[in-house]
């Protein structure tokens, strides 16, 4: 039984132009794996582990990285969150969590599950897969230029390439389809 | 002394004083607005009145009204706190005359130096030195007129409303020629912000410090100054970090301040609690200072007085009210260590100190030696925009700067206010910068680059992780529902284990 990924998409401080995608995969025990999916550079990288102490109220316990912080937690009446970070409040728009996608199950469609699409504008100066090959969370997809720096593009999820669209040396736009993967057995 | 004591205020600032009332065993009644008809004020007071609506022209300042509450509960005494009807000698003069003890300075000492003019001539007169400035001028003063004068002070000017405050009525001019204009318009904004449009001319002093004197003056005649508190990091006249000492004030300075202070204090003939503020030009003869005005009230950040001192103020202003000596304890102030006041306000530092509202789902209060929280709000309280953004004051104690900027600091990492943006960020950037911490102030502090460099919202993967996290377990655990403990089950599941409800 392969483990189902979820997908928000979160708004930065820059407003919607800012947004970028986070995957929460359960891990049982609680935990959960925060992943970035389609990303801003400059946008975490790698994976971290959260798991949400006791309690339902806006004074939360969370693990995270194996580091434990008391935090606030809250839904706003804009429907936003607020999350209170070290002393530091941030509010973040998490883009209508319903529309998340169960990878390992539903079949990816091509405005999310298991799309990766160019989080910046750039060159695709590398393709590490074909249509077909079996990827883990976090393998590396494609290699895209911009802004001056390679940056990799990792799967969001595990499964196996249904479709490649990217093609070296070509240039892509902010949104274009890069690869399309399938959860499997 | 009298026995029970309305507070005809609201937010932290009631609490504090009921808490006063509380030490003197005095009853504490509180007033309140529609908006507040459950804050933590009247929920501590031993009884409250109804006011009216959440406008404060309908509620805090509708002297009739409290007047009212006052008789209707049996108080004795009326304590205005700061703001709303503090400083209005009308009120003073309405308290007395209802036969209840006024606590604050007497009607006639709130007209001596609410009007700034007559304030600067007072400390001129006592050989307090004041900032050069023109004070006969008005709308109807000739332009050639004025821009003389102008050109007199030399430099550029300040146009302030002469029954101002918190910078309405104020306009700042470079070039003479502009200053008719300028006039005229702090003379219309003074008018419309508090019904007198009298204005007068300073000579702009180039980002000074802000020091102020806390002094007590008993009726019969006693005067003792608390120090100095430096309150240089402010927003549009709006203080946002305060200290006691200033750390730029010699042990000699203070003697002349206090001197100063004490004697603007005599000539008013003040009386109860008060404020003397100064400037400290930056680039004048050492050990310089200029008098600008007196806040005759209890001030916002009168806290960090306190701390180093280890006088009651408030408690002080109730034995000077009922026409008793200062305690021993504020006839011989401490003088010891140093603190620093943060104001807490519901504002985001990182949008140009929008204003922020909303309820406050929880609040975590930092603890430790020697840090104190004077609070207005509660888990549940709604921030509205009806009053003052402060929500509260976080101030720290220390044997030196150092350590109460430290101790601040750590205070206010573990401040946790949810449901509402606060300033917090603000005050993590100022405190821990070097610039700070090295006491280098002015007024123009918060003004300086980096400081808006420092508030530009950034992202932060940790807490996005998190926050998605949280968000995606409450999801999956409806109805706000306890998350997944470390067991894997809910925390309603091993209940229901306990309780035999369901098997394993």
């Amino acid at each position: 039984m392969p483990t189902a990924a979820h997908r928000y998409v979160l708004e930065g401080p820059e407003g919607p132009g800012g947004s970028f995608e986070l995957w929460v995969e359960p891990l049982g025990d609680g935990r959960l794996r925060i992943r970035p999916g389609a990303a801003l550079a400059g946008a975490p990288v790698s994976s971290v582990e959260v798991r949400p102490g006791p309690g339902g109220g806006a004074l939360v316990p969370v693990e995270v990285g194996g580091r434990r912080r008391l935090v606030g937690f809250a839904r706003l009446a804009d429907g936003r969150y607020q999350i209170v970070w070290e002393g530091v409040p941030r509010v973040v728009a998490i883009a209508d969590p319903g529309a998340s996608a169960s990878l390992a199950t539903g079949p990816a469609g091509a405005a999310g599950g298991g799309s990766v699409a160019a989080p910046i504008p750039g060159m695709v100066v590398k393709v590490h897969v074909a249509p077909g090959a079996r990827v883990t969370a976090g393998a590396p997809l494609v290699v895209l230029y911009a802004m001056k720096v390679e940056n990799d593009i990792r799967a969001p999820c595990g499964g196996s390439v249904a479709e490649v669209r990217a093609r070296e040396g070509q240039p892509v736009e902010k949104g274009d389809l890069l690869v399309r993967i399938e959860g499997g057995p | 002394m009298f026995r029970s004591v309305l507070i005809a205020n609201r937010g932290e600032i009631a609490l504090r004083v009921i808490r006063a009332c509380r030490r003197l065993g005095l009853r504490a009644v509180a007033a309140y607005s529609d908006a507040d008809a459950w804050a933590p004020h009247v929920c501590l007071a031993d009884a409250a009145v109804r006011i009216g609506p959440p406008a404060p022209r309908e509620s805090y300042l509708r002297i009739p009204a409290i007047l009212e509450a006052a008789r209707a509960t049996g108080a004795e005494a009326v304590h205005p706190g700061y703001g709303f009807l503090a400083e209005n000698a009308a009120f003073a003069r309405a308290v007395r005359e209802a036969g209840l003890v006024w606590v604050g300075p007497p009607p006639e000492a709130l007209e001596a130096v609410g009007d700034k003019v007559n304030a600067r001539k007072l400390a001129a007169k006592a050989g307090v030195p004041t900032v050069p400035g023109v004070e006969d001028i008005s709308p109807a003063t000739p332009p050639e007129a004025l821009e003389a004068a102008a050109r007199a002070l030399g430099g550029p000017v300040l146009v302030k409303a002469r029954h101002g405050g918190g910078g309405k009525g104020m306009r700042r001019v470079t070039d003479p020629p502009d200053l008719a204009h300028a006039v005229r318009e702090a003379s219309s904004e003074a008018a419309s912000a508090f019904g007198d449009g009298a204005v007068y001319l300073e000579k702009l002093v180039d980002r000074p410090r802000h020091v102020e004197v806390q002094i007590l003056r008993s009726r019969g005649g006693e005067t003792v100054a608390l120090g100095e508190r430096e309150c240089s990091v402010q927003r549009r006249h709006q203080k946002l970090i305060e200290e006691s000492p200033s750390p730029a004030v010699t042990p000699a300075l203070r003697k002349r301040l206090e001197a100063a202070a004490v004697a603007v204090a005599e000539a008013a003939g003040y009386e109860n609690a008060g404020t003397v503020e100064f400037l400290i030009p930056r680039d004048g003869p050492a050990g310089s200072f200029y008098f600008i005005e007196v806040n005759a009230r209890l001030q916002v950040e009168h806290p960090v007085t306190e701390m180093v001192t280890g006088v009651d103020i408030v408690a002080e202003q109730f034995r000077i009210a009922a026409g008793e000596k200062l305690s021993p304890a504020a006839r011989k102030p401490a003088r010891r260590g140093h603190a620093i006041e943060a104001r807490i306000t519901s504002e985001d530092a990182g949008a140009g100190f929008l204003p922020s509202t909303g309820r406050i789902e929880a609040l975590r209060v930092p603890g430790g030696p020697f840090l104190r929280w004077d609070s207005g709000v509660e888990v549940g309280s709604d921030v509205t925009y009806d009053y003052d953004p402060m929500l509260a004051k976080l101030i720290a104690w220390g044997e030196t700067r150092e350590e109460a900027r430290l101790r601040l600091l750590s205070g206010l990492r573990e401040l946790t206010i949810v449901g509402v943006t606060t300033c917090v960020p603000f005050h993590l950037a100022v405190l821990a910068s070097e610039e700070f911490a090295r006491g280098d102030l002015d007024i123009g502090f918060v003004a300086r680059p980096w400081v808006a460099a420092a508030l530009r919202p950034t992202r932060s993967p940790e807490a996005e992780a998190v926050v998605t996290a949280l968000a995606h377990a409450r999801r999956s655990a409806p109805n706000g529902a306890a998350a997944p403990s470390a067991d894997g089950r809910s925390l309603w599941g091993r209940e229901a284990l306990r309780e035999g409800l369901r098997t394993p």
